[in-house]
């Protein structure tokens, strides 16, 4: 099947969105020192400062001294970088890496088992690098001479004042559990210290900050300040925190000014006159906004990207999302609309090049997180929903928007549908029609389902959570523009908790003795040990990231996003000290449970009821990979799996997840909240599944654990796709924040309007069931084999994976594979 | 069509060769199709020829192979040879075989049986959880095959014990069976898709086995009995059936019966692997098609005659 046999047609809606589509998929990725050269100068200019003054301080001098560029075709201005595809590499977070990188020293422990694509834009950069004036650094990006010194000098001033190393210097030394999270990391029971990108899974107050306008914030932080009266040390540091937040607005707004000026000085050589007004109009609005409330649409598309960017340069962001766009922006929309200032056309084009803007922010991270991200920054743009008094929230720029992705195919942002059975027909068939172009999106969340979640959780009005209820991150819910954003450690493997109560304690592979417990003999006694592991690794992993969070306050604090959080300003309190109304929200993540179930019940069926072999027995078998125990591996295939909709492996996965739940609420979180439960798998199950050797239920050494959270293992959903949705059903969603169920189909599956409407009956009826996510991938594995032998000829071939959309080509080898192997729900 | 030969299924009991949910091609709504095995008729296109044989048969999947040869040193009849690049395998006696050794040994999982006995109890059970599925879409169960008439006591046992549960049931019929048998249940079905391969009955029998004579009588006797859920389906076949006065001819006599609705599904390939894998020959060319445009003359010679017309 080719591309053009589909039966939605992707084609951007005008020659310019065209162009500069085409602009970025053409380009390299760079990294960009300038805004951690300023910062580090303004940085070493405030020592002795109060902490959330000389954060301010240093962030706001650079974004008042970087570079404005405006390119051709360009109708919104601002960008991260100076680079169609630019990454800022932040030193105040972390460092070190990027001097090992510098030293050319051997990555991190965990770097060998993470893959990264060779296709696109890494494919052009190796180009580049060839010809000398670039080099190649972090093993895809591009880093010019001058800057590739800014950046040294910038590392090394920031050792051992980088959050990173304040967080290390305090956990290493005086954490009791400092030796279990190394031996944690050496062994792959985690993911990497995530401190190079730690921020994000949240959504600004966009609608506060637009209608308001910086200008108005500034006014209220300005009479906050005036009106205080200080009686302790606490009601003092918040003056602080207030001036530190006139600060950065005022910044912000001397940022945007500067487009105006650069967008003025283009504008003065421009000889087409068409052009020439553009440029013009971008000018002026740049003086007008993110300043004052914008006076239309296009105002305020323009205000929204310098809210949003600006927010995007002050942390290193994973997950930093747009959040329910089409709400807040339709009044402005509807304004324009009614006025006749606007087309329908004129809308798409802009939401188009939102798109690409979107796409071109990259990240660099320490080398294992990019692995594992792909490059993606899971901003997640959630559509339709409910409002307050629970009434469909969708649109007409919802619908715009979900026209947007089909005709400007890009990875970001992702789309996401809150779904509720009142949304409009004509909405939910044009969401089915974006799934069927292939690129992954929209994922649909069950409204109902996080409501009941948040209402246990947060104890907000229920109008509240209907309205405000958005993605912060792939498929992680969060409460817009009012949580707290730093969330979770990373990740814990639960393949090699397994392995772990297998063998007292002792991973197999690296032969590093963790807790002991007692070599089981039978199902019970495996269990019981690996509930045991379990336990200890989630609260380990907890308290240890509570230390890191500790160093964050210190170091990079959000003064930026702060002030654009309620009731930050209300409360005089950063995000880091409560500020948010809700600070429930860090979470708990772990990958890999459905290997575990499945392994348990092999254990359970063939060495406690049929006694087939015994526990040591089944040790060496999966000690030697299989390999002479055809028969025994074809038993343990034949055991019923997770995804059949059979209670026998379905009861374990049910007990288990609320084990986990439980475990992860037991602690409480840096700002005094219990831990939030999810789970997720983003890539972790590729490189999680590679230091992990076989396992029960016959899964080879090194094979990729099992992506999202409620989909089966690739090849052990025998009772097709509905059993599949009936054992995902049986778990109570509304305990976790987050969760991932994929699934794949043919294109014929969806064919036509009574496929889009089947499809639409299956994600209600999986809702009635109070299944909290589904999301669906509709191409065919002959397609993605030839794409993955002749990446250049699919450059722009968009596929799903585990809670994100990445450029296939530029997706790793094992993930790759496993997109191709997930089990086809054909018909 | 039973012959004396084949075995005799009590009617709580059938022999079923898959059961496949989320069907979306065979009638409205989310389905699971139910796959009977046995069929009398011998078509030459079958896309399921595991469909064909009344009895349960070997299955060596290719595809899947990984050559490894287990099967041929663990079979004690000495059946799988290791003669060429696959394993061989003398079907006849593989068909028969009931310890099979080669199924538990081979990692692959190259090798199955297909063809189970499902009681009707157990059908139930299996679809029973897929009732809201079928609820929210309009759907149901459909009876496929293979021909399902030919265990049309199955299906007669099953509609009566599903009555309760307000389940749609539509059936997939080559049209070669027992009218007695079956037209106690006829009007039970939501849809019945009734296939209909050509007028001419030699040319019927040379690409079937059989002759056409039942197959247009039992259509006659349906109309009168549920006529408004009959379809005829037509599997246009290049060389066979694809020229504008054959299809006509059919039209023509479904004009004749007042069948309100055809839908031709045009010839393709897909079966062709299972051929082999069943280790029977392919007999159909693998190239041929039926162009789009040869499909919309169809469709139109059907329309003129007032007769719905789809294409699959």
């Amino acid at each position: 099947m080719k591309l053009s046999d589909k039966e939605v047609q992707s084609t951007p809606s005008t020659e310019r969105v065209s162009l500069i589509r085409s602009r970025y998929l053409n380009e390299p990725l760079y990294i960009d020192s300038e805004y951690i050269k300023y910062y580090t100068e303004a940085h070493s200019k405030t020592d002795g400062q109060n902490v959330f003054e000389r954060r301010a301080e240093s962030h706001s001098y650079a974004m008042e001294h970087l570079t404005p560029v405006i390119r051709e075709f360009d109708l919104i201005a601002g960008s991260k970088t100076r680079y169609v595809r630019g990454a800022i590499p932040y030193c105040n977070y972390a460092s070190r890496y990027i001097l090992r990188e510098f030293k050319n020293e051997e990555a991190e422990a965990q770097d060998a088992f993470t893959d990264i694509g060779e296709g696109g834009g890494i494919a052009k950069a190796k180009e580049i690098a060839k010809k000398g004036e670039y080099e190649f650094f972090c093993k895809k990006y591009l880093i010019s001479k001058e800057d590739k010194n800014t950046l040294k000098s910038s590392a090394e001033y920031f050792l051992g004042k980088s959050m990173q190393d304040v967080g290390d210097s305090l956990w290493k030394n005086v954490y009791d559990k400092a030796e279990y999270i190394d031996k944690g990391w050496q062994a792959g029971l985690y993911t990497a210290p995530h401190d190079p990108a730690p921020e994000g899974r949240y959504v600004l107050d966009f609608e506060t900050a637009l209608n308001q306008g910086l200008n108005g914030i500034i006014e209220r932080l300005k009479d906050k300040i005036k009106n205080a009266e200080v009686t302790d040390f606490k009601s003092a540091e918040k003056i602080y925190f207030w001036r530190a937040g006139i600060r950065t607005l005022e910044a912000t707004i001397q940022w945007a000014k500067n487009y105006g000026l650069e967008a003025e000085r283009l504008s003065k050589k421009e000889k087409d006159p068409d052009r020439k007004k553009e440029l013009e109009e971008i000018a002026e609005r740049c003086f007008y906004v993110p300043a004052n409330k914008p006076r239309n649409f296009r105002d305020a598309m323009q205000s929204f990207w310098f809210i949003y960017i600006a927010g995007h340069i002050e942390g290193a962001h994973l997950g930093y999302s747009p959040g329910r766009f089409d709400r807040y922006m339709y009044p402005f929309y509807k304004m324009d609309k009614d006025a006749g200032t606007i087309t329908d056309a004129e809308v798409l084009e802009l939401l188009e090049i939102l798109r690409v803007k979107m796409t071109e922010i990259e990240y660099v991270a320490s080398f294992s997180w990019a692995g594992l991200g792909s490059g993606n920054l899971f901003q997640n743009m959630i559509l339709a929903g409910l409002d307050e008094k629970g009434h469909r929230g969708d649109n007409e720029l919802s619908l715009l928007i979900l026209q947007s992705a089909i005709n400007c195919q890009t990875t970001q942002p992702t789309l996401s549908i809150w779904y509720d059975d009142s949304l409009s027909e004509e909405f939910l068939l044009k969401a089915i029609d974006c799934v069927k172009t292939g690129c992954g999106f929209p994922a649909w969340f069950n409204l109902k389902v996080f409501i009941q979640h948040e209402l246990q959780k947060s104890n907000l009005p229920v109008s509240v959570i209907r309205k405000y209820a958005a993605m912060g991150g792939c498929t992680e819910p969060t409460m817009e523009g009012m949580s707290y954003g730093v969330v979770q450690a990373g990740f814990i493997n639960h393949g090699k908790l397994f392995e772990l109560a297998m063998n007292g304690g002792k991973d197999p592979r690296t032969g590093i003795q963790f807790d002991e417990t007692k070599i089981p003999s039978d199902f019970e006694e495996l269990y019981i040990a690996y509930k045991f592991h379990l336990r200890n690794s989630i609260r380990n992993w907890q308290r240890y990231w509570n230390f890191v969070m500790s160093a964050h306050r210190q170091t990079c604090n959000l003064i930026f996003s702060s002030v654009l959080v309620r009731d930050c300003i209300e409360r005089g309190l950063s995000l880091d000290d409560g500020g948010a109304v809700c600070n429930g929200t860090p979470t708990t993540l772990s990958s890999g449970m459905v290997n575990v179930v499945n392994s348990l019940a092999v254990v359970k069926k063939l060495v406690d009821d049929e006694k087939l072999l015994s526990m040591d027995e089944m040790r060496t078998v999966i000690s030697k990979n299989w390999e002479g125990y055809d028969k025994i591996r074809n038993k343990a295939v034949s055991v019923p799996k997770w995804g059949n909709n059979n209670d026998y492996a379905d009861s374990i996965y049910e007990d288990l997840f609320d084990v986990y739940c439980g475990y992860v609420s037991e602690q409480k979180n840096y700002l005094g909240e219990p831990y939030d439960p999810s789970m997720l798998a983003i890539s972790t199950h590729a490189p999680f599944g590679k230091v992990c050797g076989a396992t029960p239920d016959g899964r080879f050494e090194g094979e990729t654990l099992c992506d999202g959270v409620t989909s089966p293992f690739p090849g052990t959903d025998t009772n097709g796709p509905l059993a599949v949705l009936l054992s995902a059903g049986k778990i109570d969603h509304s305990k976790i924040r987050g969760g991932l169920h994929n699934m794949k189909f043919h294109p014929t599956v969806l064919k036509g309007i009574q496929g889009s409407k089947k499809l639409l009956s299956l994600i209600k009826t999986y809702f009635d069931t109070l299944g909290f996510q589904i999301q669906f991938n509709v191409v065919d594995s002959g397609m993605l084999a030839d794409a993955q032998k002749h990446p250049e000829n699919y450059r722009d071939l968009i596929v799903r994976v585990a809670g994100f959309s990445a450029f296939f080509v530029e997706l790793g080898k094992t993930i790759q594979d496993e997109i191709i192997r997930r089990t086809e729900h054909s018909i | 069509m039973k012959s004396s030969g084949e075995p005799n299924i009590a009617s709580d009991c059938a022999l079923i060769f898959d059961v496949q949910d989320l069907s979306v091609q065979d009638g409205p709504g989310i389905r699971t199709t139910v796959f009977m095995k046995g069929c009398p008729l011998k078509c030459k296109w079958c896309a399921n020829p595991e469909g064909q044989n009344l009895h349960v048969e070997f299955m060596h999947i290719k595809s899947l192979c990984g050559k490894n040869y287990n099967c041929v040193f663990v079979c004690p009849y000495h059946s799988a040879t290791a003669e060429n690049d696959y394993p061989e395998f003398n079907h006849s006696i593989c068909n028969d075989c009931v310890t099979r050794e080669c199924v538990d040994h081979c990692p692959s999982q190259a090798i199955k049986f297909t063809g189970r006995y499902l009681t009707t109890d157990e059908l139930i059970k299996r679809i029973r959880p897929n009732l809201s599925y079928y609820k929210n879409s309009g759907g149901g169960v459909t009876f496929s095959g293979g021909e399902p008439f030919l265990q049309a006591g199955f299906i007669s046992n099953f509609i009566e014990n599903t009555q309760p549960l307000g389940l749609s049931v539509g059936v997939e019929t080559c049209g070669m069976f027992d009218w007695e048998e079956v037209k106690k249940i006829a009007n039970k079905f939501d849809f019945i898709y009734f296939d209909l391969k050509c007028m001419d009955s030699d040319v019927h029998k040379s690409v079937t086995g059989s002759e056409n004579v039942k197959i247009l009588n039992n259509l006659k006797n349906l109309t009168q009995m549920n006529n408004e859920n009959i379809t005829v389906s037509v599997p246009v076949i290049p060389g066979v059936n694809d020229s504008d006065e054959q299809i006509k001819d059919i039209a023509v006599f479904c004009k004749d019966i007042d069948i309100k609705r055809i839908r031709l599904l045009p010839y393709h390939f897909l079966g062709e692997s299972k051929y082999a894998n069943l280790g029977r020959t392919y007999l159909m060319e693998k190239d041929l098609s039926v162009p789009q445009h040869i499909l919309a003359g169809l469709k139109k010679t059907v329309e003129v005659l007032e007769i719905h017309c789809s294409i699959e």
